[in-house]
């Protein structure tokens, strides 16, 4: 019985005006997403793979362990997924690579030892070109189409399912047979699905079959496999539209009261949550810190380790000194009475720059390297920290943003659709954490290949303290940034399931609101 | 066949429908049910057709309650409705073939939905037409087709000659008798008191949601039908023989 219900429903979309525009509407959308894509992603992956080569080449072409731990791990590139063309928009707000150079210091202390700073990790920011001055255009990836196009055209397809069948009589026709209304509705669902969803299948091959004469965009089975659950999300998402548009209209006995009701809420859920509720979530959010603000909380903690080795590393040479006395009697004065220091310096300036000239001579030992290393390893201890809680400070505001967003359809399904695309937020966190176990894997390295040296003195940080032995390229951990099936789909697992969730509550809500109507 | 027993319907807000109705349509019996508009014929219908559930009481089609087994009870009603649109991208055959089915036919050849299209008078020219080309007593026409295709043993009529012609009207009757002979309990409401008058075996008149008055053939052809009719629905007292 069902099944001639949905046969009817689909020849009726079949045969209708806004079934044709629909196909036509889908095609030409998706075919200039894909011609877009040959334009502009044979570059991206060129880069990719350059930065990449040009990365690994710096890196082997450090052979002293000092250097590498100096120079760190390199930028470490992300790999741009093979299926950006569905989801590529909010990438551009993100970063395309783990780490950045926020350059280095080196300085004198206590008494012209020279220490100079190692690599600590630096988070960059995505800089979308701000010169670009063309007028500001939409995105045609798929998340653009599906998202308002799938959530739009079910509505259409919808407004006048039930309420136009009620003004026309055919309802009470229909159900004055053996047909209960649960089987009447899951038919007319099931006929608009395989009618929205044929429109959006063929104008996919058509895109998939564009795409497939790019030789820059190879998809293996585990993209397969992608997009297979893309599809599936999609179509998910189109039956939760389905499904509300069903329930309006089984409510509804007029069919304009009905394509007016879905209008409003086709833009309040696809169009003003997605774009306002996000904007409104941050009004309620303490705001992360300005870079002044940044720059003031790093260099005050810095200042304090400084001053601290300062004293020690002084304290350490002028107790060394063979003068110690009399440098020890010219640094108190130095603190308490600076004209005093300065007469003193006058008086004795002879036995002073002797003293010096012998302090500098000498060669530091282990204690005095120990402070140096321990210096410097507290200072990228401090950065690093501060870094990383300005990340995850950031990163916590879009997260609590993206939970507001969610009370949207549309957000959740474009979240989901980034996630197995192998874009977006979710896909650049899954990235930080291999910058962050390769950060780990590189210091590890280090620490043991100079552990496995008996001539180090195993202090790290410093050159003095450290193997002097060349290192093997082959021997350095290598970065590979990989998009995988799994963590693609574990990704998005929560976004699908609160799709899942929601096209059971409008579906329940069809059939309660059906099962309730007068016919 | 068709039988309501008490059938009660009490709209919210305390609105009485239909009160207390009693009635029985036989096998190879045209039963009309006469009455204004608002006088419960309509939720009569959608009673039986288990569109609205009765407030109580119950109907029944050959001794299946309707309210507790509507699914099975359906299966032997064929409903005609007053101004039926049908699908109007689909053509006649589409429009029969498609409710055919859904009444249960699993195979249906187009040597029979013609058979049918030809029974009920439509042109022939207009079978492969898509119904939104046609005039109301086509559509009408079609409605009947549908009905006789599901070859039910009740036929329920929610005033099926509304808007047709004379020559349709006639028509239509006579595809009523062809139905009544074939033995099915026919149930029409309307408020066409001359067709009602030459094609019913009984008459119920309804007010207000009351069975005030129930003719039998006999009754139907010596009472003025008319004159009663007006009394009971517009309160008229009946003028009295001039002749007298």
């Amino acid at each position: 019985m069902i099944k001639h219900i949905i046969q009817r429903e689909f020849f009726d979309h079949l045969n209708s005006l806004r079934f044709a525009l629909t196909v036509i509407i889908m095609a030409a959308l998706m075919v200039t997403n894909a011609v877009v894509h040959l334009q502009s992603h044979p570059d991206k992956v060129r880069s990719y793979s350059e930065n990449v080569a040009g990365d690994r080449d710096t890196l082997q072409s450090r052979t002293d362990l000092y250097e590498l731990l100096r120079k760190g791990p390199g930028k470490l590139y992300k790999q741009p997924s093979s299926l950006t063309f569905i989801a590529d928009s909010s990438d551009a707000f993100l970063p395309d690579r783990g780490t950045q150079n926020w350059g280095s210091w080196s300085r004198t202390v206590g008494f012209g030892t020279q220490v100079k700073s190692i690599w600590s990790a630096d988070y960059p920011t995505a800089n979308p070109n701000s010169r670009d001055l063309r007028p500001k255009a939409t995105k045609i990836d798929w998340v653009f189409i599906i998202t308002y196009l799938l959530s739009f055209i079910p509505l259409l397809f919808t407004f006048d399912a039930l309420s136009g069948e009620r003004e026309n009589g055919t309802l009470r026709l229909c159900l004055a047979n053996s047909i209960s209304r649960p089987a009447l509705l899951t038919g007319k669902f099931l006929g608009t699905l395989i009618a929205v969803l044929i429109p959006f299948y063929f104008a996919v091959l058509l895109n998939l079959a564009v795409i497939s004469t790019d030789t820059w965009t190879q998809l293996g089975a585990a993209d397969w496999g992608r997009l297979g659950m893309i599809l599936l999300i999609a179509s998910g998402y189109a039956s939760i539209f389905i499904a509300v548009g069903l329930m309006v209209s089984g409510g509804t006995r007029d069919t304009r009261v009905s394509l007016v009701v879905l209008l409003i809420i086709w833009v309040a859920l696809v169009v003003f949550m997605p774009s306002t509720l996000g904007t409104l979530s941050t009004k309620w959010m303490s705001p992360v810190q300005t870079a002044h603000q940044r720059e003031t909380a790093r260099r005050s903690a810095l200042d304090q380790i400084n001053d601290d080795f300062q004293k020690r590393m002084t304290d350490k040479q002028v107790a060394k000194s063979q003068t110690g006395n009399l440098l020890n009697q010219f640094m108190d004065l130095m603190k308490t009475s600076p004209k005093a220091a300065e007469k003193l310096a006058k008086e004795k300036e002879a036995e002073l720059r002797a003293a010096m000239a012998n302090l500098e001579s000498q060669k530091a030992d282990e204690e005095e390297l120990r402070i140096k290393a321990e210096f410097v390893n507290k200072d990228v201890e401090i950065r690093e920290r501060l870094n990383r809680a300005h990340l995850q400070a950031q990163l916590a505001q879009v997260q609590r943003a993206r939970v507001v967003t969610r009370f949207s359809p549309a957000a959740i399904v474009q979240y989901a659709l980034e996630s197995m695309t192998g874009t977006g937020l979710k896909r650049h966190l899954q990235f930080l954490d291999s910058v962050h176990l390769h950060m780990r894997q590189f210091r590890n390295f280090i620490t043991e290949t100079d552990r496995a040296d008996t001539e180090s003195l195993h202090i790290i940080g410093i050159p003095e303290g450290m193997s002097k032995k060349p290192i093997s390229p082959q021997a350095l951990p290598s970065f590979a940034d990989k998009i995988t099936f799994s963590d693609t789909f574990n990704a998005a697992i929560v976004d699908m399931l609160l799709l899942l969730g929601l096209l059971g509550i409008s579906l329940l809500g069809a059939f309660f609101v059906f099962s309730r109507s007068d016919i | 066949m068709l039988e309501t027993r008490d059938l009660t319907k009490v709209y919210n807000e305390n609105v009485l429908a239909v009160n207390n109705l009693n009635m029985k349509v036989d096998d190879g019996e045209i039963y009309v049910v006469l009455g204004a508009n608002g006088a419960g014929k309509s939720t009569t219908i959608s009673m039986l057709l288990n569109f609205i559930e009765p407030t109580s009481g119950t109907a029944l089609v050959d001794d299946i309650e309707i309210p507790k087994f509507p699914l099975e009870a359906k299966k032997h009603l064929a409903y005609v409705s007053e101004n039926v649109e049908l699908y109007r991208n689909f053509t006649a055959r589409q429009n029969l073939s498609f409710f055919a089915k859904l009444g249960g036919r699993k195979k249906v050849s187009n040597t029979e939905l013609d058979a049918t299209l030809g029974r009920v008078g439509l042109p022939e020219e207009a079978f492969t037409r898509r119904v939104k080309t046609f005039s109301k007593g086509m559509r009408q026409r079609l409605g009947i087709a549908i009905a006789i295709m599901k070859n039910a043993q009740a036929v329920l009529l929610d005033e099926p000659t509304s808007g047709l012609d004379p020559k349709g009207g006639a028509d239509f009757l006579n595809l009523l008798r062809e139905l009544k002979e074939e033995g099915k309990a026919i149930f029409m409401s309307t408020h066409d008191i001359f067709r009602a008058k030459e094609i019913a075996d009984r008459i119920g008149i309804l007010v207000q949601g009351n069975l005030e008055r129930e003719l039998t053939r006999e009754e139907i052809l010596k009472e003025n039908l008319e004159a009663l009719y007006l009394h009971y629905v517009a309160g008229y007292e009946p003028e009295e023989d001039a002749s007298e």
